[in-house]
């Protein structure tokens, strides 16, 4: 597998303070008035992605993690934050100006019943999007089959409707739809996760080939810290709607520093080498005191401090970061 | 062979699809003794949940067990009626489903639905039947198990609920627990919990575990033995680490090799085994795997692979990786 | 069974498909049945169905008059044939024009769900839910009348009125049937796939939203239109419908009131038997289309 060319460190990405709450509870007046309470599902998060990088954004469910790529893309309005794409700040764009940052931004979202249309047969989907892309032209067709063919697949799933598909068929489906739009940077999310672990391999290839042929920036946002590890150069941890930890792949998976990446590692199955050492399971649910950090109810070296002040990221070596107050 | 708990033998089982009947199960053999933890290895579509379903006599109306036989402690379950049955599950036969929320009933509390278990299966009075429930739940780990049984499914979280479920399953002290992907819908945290807990009971108790999954990592931390089923057959058996080590049936390998894993040098190749599992009702003659099989000879695509023994391991190969 | 694409075009397809299932299949009878004698009236009615005849009233059925005569001596039979026409006329009117109010305000209130448009929309839904038909009816016959009345080069009939207010009052029950599948279908990464394409929010609704709402529409609205017969009958009993000496069932309905007791059950029996099945064939139709066109899109469960 090649190393992902990183190139000249170019920032494709930068996002800053990202957060977004939600109301709960009341009714629509309410809420859009903004007297209900709040849940803040990302809370101030910033990373930056260089282009020709492949970075993973990982985490369990309820972590912010899908909230803040469905921000990147526009696709849920951030509560505060900016985010800079090629340098221009995205959050406020409106019109052609959407439109044209809409042509470099595609996302390949996980395989559920609702990831294609299920009404409409697979070429429709692919001229749809081609259409969006290139506007009427008249090779639409050679242009669809051009694309199953980059994602593996043959001219007979164009007639076809996604519930006639496999699981692996529609998540090729899914990406090549990303790729009508001739995106330079994909988000991934989840791609794989529902998949058979024999068709997981194949979609992972899939993507590698393409970032190999396209130069492809990536975000893969996933909760599997092994295939994250495989795929990604650079590494986030999500906890609660916060990054803990960020880094270089090896570094991050050998020599976590965070007490919650420590957790995640130790969970994943070892297979034999994890027979007979019982390393101990992190116990509890990722429910928040309000205040100090919000990984204290369950870690397992918190002190007084950790749950009254919340800890700021800060490095620990080049490219490593993590926000832990024992560092 | 006093010790066989389980016997499994030839069992087939077919559903509709279209005009026909297809087969997910076709003839499955094994055996389990007291005392082991078994794991079934198997992507969806393999039978695995189906040969799971079938031991309950729990599959869906539409199935029918065509053939074969299931020994249950000497017992004959497939013959038995309906009645009979009912009392061994839940008793002596248990079993954990995959996705704890559609386990439970959402209009009835935990405790409701625990001691309705309990007072199904054993004369207990209401005070016994009480403190046995809150027994349970504190042997799978919930913290104030009072407070649980006074609970709603739904205001539990996923890891709680799946120990609750966990907890109904062993209420009534069973001989053998099926647990049939019981961690797919959890985080990798919460999942790390309920394999200890698992790890537990079985050697806190001794339980008996039949335990299926897709994931061959989780698997083999649990599991002592393992059965590696593919569309509908068995097409290896071994010790856990005999098929880690040296895997004799190609799926298996490449089972094995296609997952990532975080030990590994990131730059290692993934192996990708091509093409898609064949439909339920699939009828080509021959190995059914062979279409996506690297090591296929012209004898797998004509005579279904006949079994081999070595020792306590068999496969079902033409060709098998020695 | 299982479409297959090889069956040839979608309309036959269907068509096979709810004959395959028996109540599918009377239902198809029962409605095409008085569809085509509706059609067909001024072909198939022996007599005019309005021709008095004093000498022959109150006749039983008999061969000259299959279903006998009514009190002026009008020929049953040929009233039961011509009635066809006024009750599925409304039915089917009615829908059609509840369907774009029902539509527009169903696809908008879902798309745009959470919003003050939604909370707008459904608190207006359902003012209109709560106006009963009889109230509105009296009401908008008491102010126009019910006589015929022109309007430029239309002449706008009593039941051209009915048609018009149930077709408003259906707006609520279509505008909810197609809330809910807009707001579950509005989530959906397709959409938002959909968005990051550039595509704006009108181009959603008609392109991507409205296709999966059809197959509830076909199957609410065939269970309005079995309504809209029985409003029909029923307006029309009391007064309200179709005038004499037009006829339809309820008006027959309305006549042989007085003669429940006095054993001309003819003229009970036959519109009552008629508006029943058109009812129960409307009724068993929509069943077998929802079993067809709802499940079948997305694969069986997976047997593992």
């Amino acid at each position: 597998m090649l190393e992902p060319t990183v190139v000249n460190g170019q920032i494709l990405l930068k996002v800053q303070s990202l957060t977004k709450d939600f109301p709960i509870g009341g009714n629509v007046l309410s809420r859009i008035a903004g007297h209900t309470r709040v849940m803040r599902a990302v809370n101030e998060v910033s990373f930056t992605i260089n282009r020709g990088e492949v970075v993973g954004l990982v985490g369990e469910s309820g972590c912010g993690k899908s909230t803040s790529a469905l921000m990147l893309l526009r696709l849920l309005n951030a509560t505060s934050g900016k985010i800079h794409y090629r340098g221009k700040e995205i959050t406020e764009l409106q019109g052609a100006e959407l439109t044209s940052f809409r042509r470099q931004v595609q996302m390949v979202f996980q395989d559920s019943h609702s990831a294609l249309n299920p009404r409409k047969v697979v070429r429709r989907t692919l001229h749809e999007a081609l259409r969006a892309r290139y506007g009427r032209t008249p090779d639409l067709e050679e242009k669809a089959i051009e694309l199953l063919r980059t994602t593996g697949l043959g001219v007979e799933i164009l007639g076809r409707y996604p519930h006639e598909l496999s699981g692996g068929q529609r998540q090729r489906i899914g990406i090549a739809r990303a790729m009508a739009m001739e995106p330079e940077f994909i988000v991934a999310d989840e791609p794989v996760s529902s998949l058979d672990v024999s068709l997981q391999a194949q979609i992972i290839n899939v993507f590698q080939s393409l970032r190999e042929e396209r130069g492809l920036t990536m975000m893969l946002i996933s909760h599997d810290l092994a295939l994250v590890n495989f795929l990604c150069n650079r590494v986030l941890v999500m906890y609660a709607g916060e990054v803990v930890e960020s880094g270089i792949s090896e570094q991050v998976m050998k020599h976590a520093a965070h007490p919650y990446t420590q957790a995640l590692i130790g969970a994943v199955p070892r297979g034999l080498a994890g027979r007979g050492q019982r390393t101990q399971a992190l116990a509890g649910t990722s429910e928040t005191l309000g205040k100090g950090c919000s990984f204290a109810p369950r870690c397992p070296v918190a002190t007084q401090y950790c749950q009254e002040v919340a800890p700021k990221n800060k490095a620990i070596s080049e490219g490593h970061t993590a926000a832990c107050h024992l560092l | 062979m006093d010790n066989r708990l389980l016997e499994v033998s030839n069992l087939r089982v077919a559903f509709p699809v279209g005009n026909a009947m297809a087969e997910a199960v076709r003839g499955v053999s094994f055996g389990i003794d007291t005392g082991d933890a078994v794991g079934v290895l198997g992507e969806s579509g393999s039978g695995k949940s189906v040969t799971a379903l079938a031991i309950l006599k729990l599959i869906p109306s539409t199935g029918r067990i065509t053939e074969g036989s299931v020994r249950f402690a000497g017992r004959d379950l497939l013959s038995m009626s309906e009645a009979n049955i009912r009392k061994l599950r839940g008793r002596d036969l248990s079993m954990v489903f995959q996705d704890p929320l559609t386990a439970f009933n959402p209009a009835l509390r935990i405790g409701r639905q625990l001691l309705n278990v309990i007072r199904a299966h054993t004369s207990s009075s209401i005070q016994n039947a009480r403190a046995r429930a809150l027994e349970v739940l504190d042997l799978v780990g919930l913290p104030d198990p009072a407070r649980v049984m006074r609970a709603y499914p739904h205001e539990l979280s996923g890891g709680m609920r799946q120990r609750a479920l966990i907890g109904i399953a062993l209420a009534c002290n069973p001989k053998l627990l099926i647990a049939d992907e019981p961690t797919t819908a959890l985080d990798v945290t919460i999942q790390a919990q309920i394999v200890e807990l698992f790890h537990k009971l079985r050697t806190e108790l001794g339980l008996t575990l039949l335990y299926i999954t897709h994931n061959l990592d989780l698997m083999a931390e649990l599991c002592d033995r393992a059965i590696v089923m593919y569309a509908g057959n068995i097409v290896e058996e071994g010790s856990v680490t005999d098929l880690f080590q040296s895997p004799r049936h190609p799926y298996t390998r490449m089972l094995i090799d296609c997952v990532p894993r975080l030990e590994d040098a990131r730059n290692r190749e993934l192996t990708v085994i091509k093409g898609m599992p064949p439909p339920i009702n699939a009828t080509n003659r021959g190995c059914l795997f062979s279409p996506r099989c690297p090591s296929v000879i012209d004898r797998c695509r004509v005579d279904d692979p006949q079994e081999d023994f070595e020792g306590e391991r068999r496969f079902a190969c033409w060709n098998p990786r020695l | 069974m299982t479409l297959r694409r090889d069956m040839g075009n979608k309309q036959l397809l269907l068509l096979h498909s709810i004959a395959s299932s028996r109540t599918g299949l009377l239902g198809l009878c029962l409605v095409s049945a008085m569809a085509l004698m509706a059609v067909f009236a001024p072909w198939i009615a022996p007599y005019d169905p309005t021709q008095i005849d004093m000498l022959n009233r109150l006749q039983p059925p008999s061969l000259s008059h299959w279903m006998g005569t009514d009190l002026t001596g009008r020929d049953v039979f040929s009233r039961l044939i011509w009635g066809a026409r006024p009750s599925l006329q409304v039915g089917i009117l009615a829908v059609l024009i509840g369907l774009p109010g029902g539509f527009a305000v169903g696809l908008l209130a879902g798309f745009y769900r959470g919003t003050i448009l939604e909370a707008i929309l459904m608190r207006i839904v359902e003012i209109i839910a709560a106006v009963p038909l009889l109230i509105v009816a009296i009401a908008v016959v008491g102010v126009l009348g019910v006589k015929p009345m022109p309007l430029g080069p239309f002449m706008i009939t009593n039941e051209v009125k009915i048609i018009v207010v149930l077709g408003f009052l259906y707006i609520p029950g279509l505008a909810r049937v197609v809330f809910a599948v807009a707001a579950s279908e509005a989530t959906s990464d397709y959409i938002r796939a959909r968005r990051i394409q550039g595509v704006g929010d009108f181009t959603l609704m008609v392109s991507d939203i409205l296709p999966n709402c059809l197959s509830v529409v076909i199957v609410w609205g065939t269970l309005l239109t079995a309504g809209g017969v029985l409003a029909e009958a029923g307006l029309s009993f009391v007064g309200l419908g179709v005038q004499p000496p037009d006829a339809s069932w309820g008006v027959m309905l309305s006549d042989a009131r007085k003669f429940i007791f006095s054993g001309e059950w003819w003229l009970l029996l036959f519109p009552g038997l008629a508006i029943s099945l058109t009812v129960i064939g409307l009724n068993l139709l929509g069943d077998a289309l929802r079993d067809i066109l709802d499940p079948r899109q997305y694969t069986g469960p997976r047997l593992d």
